[in-house]
């Protein structure tokens, strides 16, 4: 059973202060931080891309440890796409964001059918494989080097991308917004509760007439959607792909980060991406092994004490103790 | 000819080896129905310690190698007892998410100690060069590591299916309640039966070592072959096990002769395939509760 | 009263405005050069390497260079995300405001950065990285090291000399292996040998008996092979020997077992031979004032390698571009254009910045692993092809 915040499903799609909150400070570090805004904008990559997982592991309970796929596959699309001369970027993110959602409606309804380590090993080999198929076609992906050359027309023809990373900041805090009006959406409504609902007890969902399959594969379709826009963000605030995108690592860096950030709500994607992101950064101008170290530890404690991630365990300390609490 | 031979031969010890690791895997997961990411770095501490005693402290090959499975059987009961008996009744996913963090700091402190390169085991000199099997010549090393992983196998199936011990570790296995409701003392029986798994994983990661060298990230890299013949054998099977590790190394062996290129593609392809067949394993066993 | 605190103020004033306008009494600002590289993770080595060639340079050279301190800023990538390298390299142009970036172990970072190198007009110094096309991505762009297809065309050239006429080649499945596999095939073709094999190994690869059984069948007598160096040359060197093949092939490497990696293999390495353009043991006055530096300060065991002398070279480039600016604010594009040309000696021997590609012009070294009597291997100097011209690839 996976400890979820249980406060009320039909006013989530209202907003919270603290995501309010967020919104502004992340607004402010722009103007506080203007020579981290590199650093910035992939932390706010990395946002996007964990609300997708925390769609799909958090309210569908899908263990998929191959979601880099469809980051890979928003990534790459993006490339494509400018070095075949379609430099228009809200358009390229579209595109990229319903190419992924496509991979996801296709091979959806087979691995869905598999749960707990069936499914972990099959998305896991998955993962694997599209690495090392990426890898091969170094045609399409240009293989370790990666594609290079890729650039981007001013957005809206008029904000133009400099050095810095100062418009792909606001860019993509401009998508994040979108994108966290939508999905906090679709998990308030009557399909978001009917997820939850088969994440819970699918055979229960069965016996009242609701079908589990096409549900999860929704939801899966939705989430790689929203994996591939953060795939095409990142290669234009990089104006460079290259094969990390697909890579295994990145499926159980965007796992790590939702587990520290705490699963389901939608907060976890909003605390472990930057929590991890930056102590990963700060953390490097020492020993990475120590980095490992740290993020073993946290892992293992955030997990074990159970209280759905960092933001979890802060509020149940701050909450006054029930008698007779588990 | 020969090369058939080869593959099959070469398959056939790095089948063995990868078995003896995964049997360890094997016995703990489908006892405790725990997954158990961390399972290589068990294996990876042995390599390590075996190495230890052996450059650091002297020791010779022969008592260096127990020593280190000893220690590791030892480090695993302590492990059980404070961590892993934390997840005997958590979430599939919390066991994984935990386990990989436990990699995590078992792969940060064997950098800190030994540092980010390879550590390579030397090998004494009665297990160096070849030996002439008449088809061809073979790696000695490779022989011997064949036979022990053939005598210990032999020795837990020999244990699990014709001793009463094996028989109450398959009854806990198959309905733990009614097990402990019988009498049987079954923390203890997890606490050793994970020692075990864990002196296994030392002992297949030792013999592994000359072959698949030690290094820091040893326990994350080799995680995926484990789990393959975990996933492919289903939970407790050891006959399963041998069968399907012997496959894997088979077809890995094969399909980087053959077709280089391709590398991992083909083990991959095959454990996606059997999966999606076959969910719960490749011979299917009735389970009870 | 008033006329004398008049008279103050107007030779405060008049003193003032000579310190605004003569540059040559205002302080120099430090400039600082960034170098990014994977000081942590598997590539370390090479990571410590390009700091031991820095700090050498420096303590030897001094740390000003035109009228202005010189500071470095190292920036880690850890050899893992060539979009990580790129924002490092950002982050020191915008943030930490260098004027000049170094290091790159990787050519998929290079590649990656190109478009910061471009936009803030900065000179960069590329140590590692090999791919023969990264130096038309950016006009700023100078190499340290060489382009990988030189060296197995030296290769190719090299056994035919020798009389070997059946080839393999046998690289690491990425792509700097590709582009060798490539020119030894052409090259070795072109001579009039015969090529009876190649194969890619991928690079996780840790069981390379299989590729040494592939190998063997193939019965060549010449075998170039391109293994990242550390845990996969050690294992793919002890497959090699496993079969036998160590002495029957003449086998012909790049890096796979410098001085500093020789402790991690045993003794079937003796008599490798590869095929790099620096050599360790050269005596010229240069590379033994760098290797004494190195014996003090840095270890015993620590020898010149590529990554230190590419850095140590880099270094000098940065303070001839500073020094030929002196008293001007620093301005990339006037110091590439000094570059075409410009010979110097360095601890590799002489080295001239070819004027059309920007690649290095220097000697190639052919060396054999010998072991000495007190048991210590080391590669020794074999062969040295003069001033090589880089080849261009199509």
């Amino acid at each position: 059973m996976i400890t979820l915040p249980r406060d009320s499903i039909l006013s989530r799609h209202q907003w919270r202060v603290g995501e309010l909150l967020w919104l502004a400070a992340a607004l402010a570090s722009y103007f506080v931080f203007p020579q981290y805004l590199a650093l910035g904008t992939t932390v706010l990559i990395m946002v996007v891309l964990v609300m997708s997982f925390d769609l799909l592991l958090g309210f569908a309970g899908v263990l998929s440890l191959g979601h880099a796929v469809f980051f890979g596959l928003g990534a790459y699309m993006a490339g494509w796409l400018s070095l075949a001369g379609w430099t228009e970027p809200v358009s390229a993110v579209i595109v990229a964001g319903i190419a992924a959602a496509a991979l996801a409606a296709v091979i959806g309804p087979f691995l869905l059918r598999l749960t707990g380590l069936p499914l972990m090993m099959v998305t896991l080999a998955l993962g694997v494989l599209v690495f090392e198929a990426a890898h091969k076609a170094t045609t399409l992906t240009g293989g370790d080097d990666g594609l290079a050359g890729i650039q981007f027309a001013a957005i809206l023809g008029v904000f133009e991308w400099g050095l810095g990373g100062a418009t792909a900041y606001l860019y993509v805090l401009a998508w994040l917004c979108g994108i966290f009006v939508l999905v906090k959406r679709v998990v308030a409504s009557p399909f978001g509760v009917m997820l939850q609902g088969v994440r819970e007890n699918p055979a229960r969902m069965r016996l009242i007439g609701n079908p589990v399959l096409p549900h999860l594969t929704l939801a899966y379709v939705i989430s790689g959607a929203v994996a591939g826009v953060a795939g095409a963000l990142f290669t234009q605030a990089n104006a460079f792909v290259g094969l990390g995108v697909v890579a295994v690592d990145t499926s159980i860096d965007v796992l790590v980060m939702l587990v520290l950030g705490g699963i389901g709500g939608l907060h976890g994607a909003l605390i472990g991406a930057p929590v991890y992101m930056l102590l990963k950064h700060f953390s490097s101008q020492w020993n990475p092994f120590y980095w490992m170290l740290i993020i073993g530890v946290l892992l293992m404690a955030v997990v074990l004490m159970g209280r759905g991630g960092l933001l979890g365990t802060l509020a149940s300390w701050t909450r006054r103790p029930r008698k007779g609490q588990a | 000819m020969s090369t058939v031979a080869f593959i099959l031969l070469y398959g056939l010890s790095y089948g063995l080896v990868l078995c003896l690791i995964a049997l360890g895997l094997v016995i703990t997961m489908g006892l405790m129905h725990v997954i158990n990411l961390g399972h290589g770095a068990f294996a990876a501490i042995g390599g390590y310690l075996a190495i230890s005693l052996m450059q650091a402290q002297g020791l010779p090959y022969a008592v260096a190698v127990p020593a280190a499975v000893l220690a590791v059987a030892a480090f695993g009961v302590l492990a059980e007892r404070l961590l892993y008996v934390r997840l005997y009744k958590r979430s599939h996913l919390d066991q994984v998410l935990v386990t990989i963090g436990f990699n995590f700091v078992v792969i940060a402190i064997i950098t800190i100690l030994f540092g980010p390169n390879i550590v390579r085991m030397e090998l004494p000199m009665y297990l160096r060069g070849n030996v002439d099997l008449g088809i061809r010549e073979f790696e000695l090393y490779r022989v011997v590591a064949s036979g022990i992983c053939i005598a210990i196998i032999g020795g837990l199936w020999w244990v699990f299916e014709r001793t009463s011990t094996g028989a109450r570790l398959r009854a806990a296995v198959d309905n733990r309640g009614m097990a402990q409701a019988m009498g049987m003392n079954v923390p203890l029986l997890f606490s050793a039966t994970f020692a075990l798994g864990c002196g296994l994983a030392a002992l297949g990661g030792i013999l592994a070592a000359p072959m698949l060298p030690m290094e820091p990230m040893w326990p994350m890299k080799y995680l995926v072959l484990m789990l393959i013949i975990v996933a492919l054998a289903g939970h407790g099977q050891v006959t399963a096990s041998v069968a399907v590790a012997i496959i894997v190394g088979v077809v890995e062996t094969a399909g980087r002769y053959l077709f280089p290129q391709f590398g991992a593609f083909f083990i991959y392809l095959l454990l996606i395939g059997l999966m999606v067949w076959r969910p719960h394993g490749l011979l299917v066993r009735r389970q009870t509760a | 009263m008033k006329r004398i605190l008049s008279r103050i103020i107007a030779s405060m004033a008049f003193g003032s405005t000579l310190v605004v306008f003569s540059p040559a009494l205002q302080a120099q600002d430090a400039v600082k050069i960034g170098f990014v590289g994977p000081y942590t993770g598997p590539f370390a080595v090479a990571g410590q390497s390009f700091r031991h060639g820095v700090e050498a340079y420096m303590a030897i050279h001094g740390n000003q260079a035109g009228g202005r301190k010189v500071e470095v800023v190292y920036r880690d990538s850890a050899g893992a995300d060539p979009t990580l390298a790129k924002r490092l390299a950002e982050e020191l142009v915008v943030k930490d405001k260098v004027s000049m970036l170094g290091g790159f172990y990787l050519s998929p970072e290079v590649a990656a950065s190109a478009p910061v190198a471009n936009a803030a007009k900065t000179p960069l110094f590329i140590v590692n990285a090999a791919t023969p096309s990264l130096l038309k991505m950016s006009p700023y762009f100078v190499r340290m090291g060489q382009p990988i297809n030189l060296p197995a065309e030296l290769a190719a050239t090299y056994a035919r000399e020798q009389g070997k006429s059946r080839g393999f080649v046998a690289v690491g499945d990425y792509g700097p292996g590709h582009i060798v596999e490539h020119a030894f095939m052409s090259k070795f073709t072109a001579e009039g040998g015969q090529m009876v094999g190649n194969v890619r190994i991928p690079l996780n690869t840790a069981d390379f008996a299989p590729f040494a059984e592939r190998i063997a069948n193939a019965n060549p007598d010449v075998l170039q092979i391109f293994i990242p160096p550390g845990a996969a040359s050690v294992a793919f060197s002890k497959a090699l020997a496993a079969r036998g093949l160590t002495q029957k092939v003449l086998i012909i490497g790049q890096g796979e077992a410098e001085d500093s990696d020789l402790p991690l293999f045993d003794d079937s390495i003796v008599g490798f031979k590869s095929i790099i353009y620096i050599d360790a043991t050269a005596k010229n006055p240069e590379n033994v004032g760098f290797a004494d530096w190195l014996k003090k300060n840095a270890g015993p065991d620590v020898r010149p390698n590529s990554f230190s002398i590419g850095a140590y070279d880099a270094m000098h480039l940065a303070y001839k571009m500073l020094n030929d600016q002196a008293g001007r604010p620093f301005s990339g594009e006037v110091a590439m254009k000094s570059l075409p040309n410009y010979t110097w000696k360095s601890p590799r021997g002489s080295i001239t910045i070819d004027p059309v590609t920007r690649e290095p012009i220097q000697n190639f070294y052919l060396r054999e692993v010998v072991k000495a009597a007190d048991g210590i291997k080391s590669n020794r100097v074999v062969k040295t092809w003069e001033q090589v011209k880089p080849t261009p690839l199509k």
